[in-house]
């Protein structure tokens, strides 16, 4: 390939959405290389097997290829990218046809007949900094989240995570708003259950 | 109801048990409750102290997963094999 010609990062990114929508080829070789290593991270999150995850990041280019038109610019270029490629590994997840595991709802056991908490809870004095700098627990707390059923898995990356909204994420699950709520709190207390010990 | 008439509540109607402060949460951290509601939500919160340490180290592990995933797309590579396929799939169709 003529070097001369490749697009370079100084192009600004109106300039480089331009040039995609005129179907040129080394801008779309560009946006492959410069985000392709970002979407794969983040479909390996959703989708435990590598091959899966490159699937989805190539599928979301050939999606992009063609919707780059529609691109109103709304979002960056890589925040659409990142849009696609979770909606893409979601899909995935569903052709799949890998069941939505239903989310522990035995919230009976935290409280007693008159709703109050049993359990009164010590606080968390463990910092987050030290947390964060050891490796090992890291990695640890990294895979219980991983290893989470498939749907609390997918509430707490694109909640917690990801940052999208809970209405944002009633339509990239297709479930209710409310359903997204529960789901999601259980999830999180799934992985209180899983991670407490490591905390103390 | 008079916000600075203090003797029209904490009363019955503002009275929530733990239960139901745990169905509050999702919308109180994104802070997408209404006015009562919030109300309310705070007004157990203030009575609780069981709630209260529950409530931090809740927001304590969002804080905790987002962290945690915070740095790991810094090293983002993509296999060369892989922008091959793309780049090929690419030209099927064209
Ligand atoms: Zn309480």
């Amino acid at each position: 390939m003529d070097l001369s010609k490749r697009i370079n990062t100084d192009l600004s990114e109106d300039e480089l959405i331009v040039q995609l929508k005129k179907g040129n080829v080394d801008s779309f070789e560009f946006i492959v290389r410069e985000y392709g290593g970002y979407l794969l991270i983040i479909a390996k999150r959703y989708l435990t097997s590598e091959a899966d995850a490159q699937d989805a990041v190539q599928d979301t280019y050939l999606h992009v290829f063609s919707a780059i038109v529609t691109f109103e610019g709304r979002s960056s270029l890589k925040s659409w990218l990142h849009r696609i490629v979770i909606n893409i590994s979601l899909m995935k997840i569903r052709s799949n046809k890998r069941r939505l595991v239903e989310l522990i709802d035995d919230n009976a056991s935290f409280f007693d007949a008159n709703g109050k908490r049993i359990e009164t809870e010590t606080e968390i004095t463990l910092s987050l900094e030290k947390l964060m700098a050891d490796d090992s627990q890291r990695e640890y707390i990294k895979t219980q989240i991983t290893q989470l059923p498939q749907m609390a898995k997918n509430l707490l990356l694109l909640k917690d995570i990801e940052g999208y909204s809970t209405k944002e994420i009633a339509e990239l699950l297709d479930i209710s708003l409310p359903s997204v709520k529960t789901g999601l709190h259980r999830a999180r207390l799934l992985l209180k259950k899983k991670i407490e010990h490591q905390l103390r | 109801m008079n916000i600075e008439d203090k003797s029209s509540y904490p009363s019955q109607e503002h009275s929530i048990s733990c239960e139901s402060f745990d169905t509050f949460i999702v919308d109180y951290i994104d802070d997408n409750l209404q006015d009562n509601q919030k109300r309310i939500f705070i007004h157990h919160l203030n009575e609780c102290p069981a709630c209260r340490v529950y409530l931090k180290n809740y927001e304590y592990r969002i804080q905790l997963s987002k962290s945690i995933f915070a740095n790991d797309t810094d090293k983002a590579d993509i296999p060369n094999q892989l922008v091959d396929a793309i780049l090929a799939a690419k030209k099927q169709t064209d």
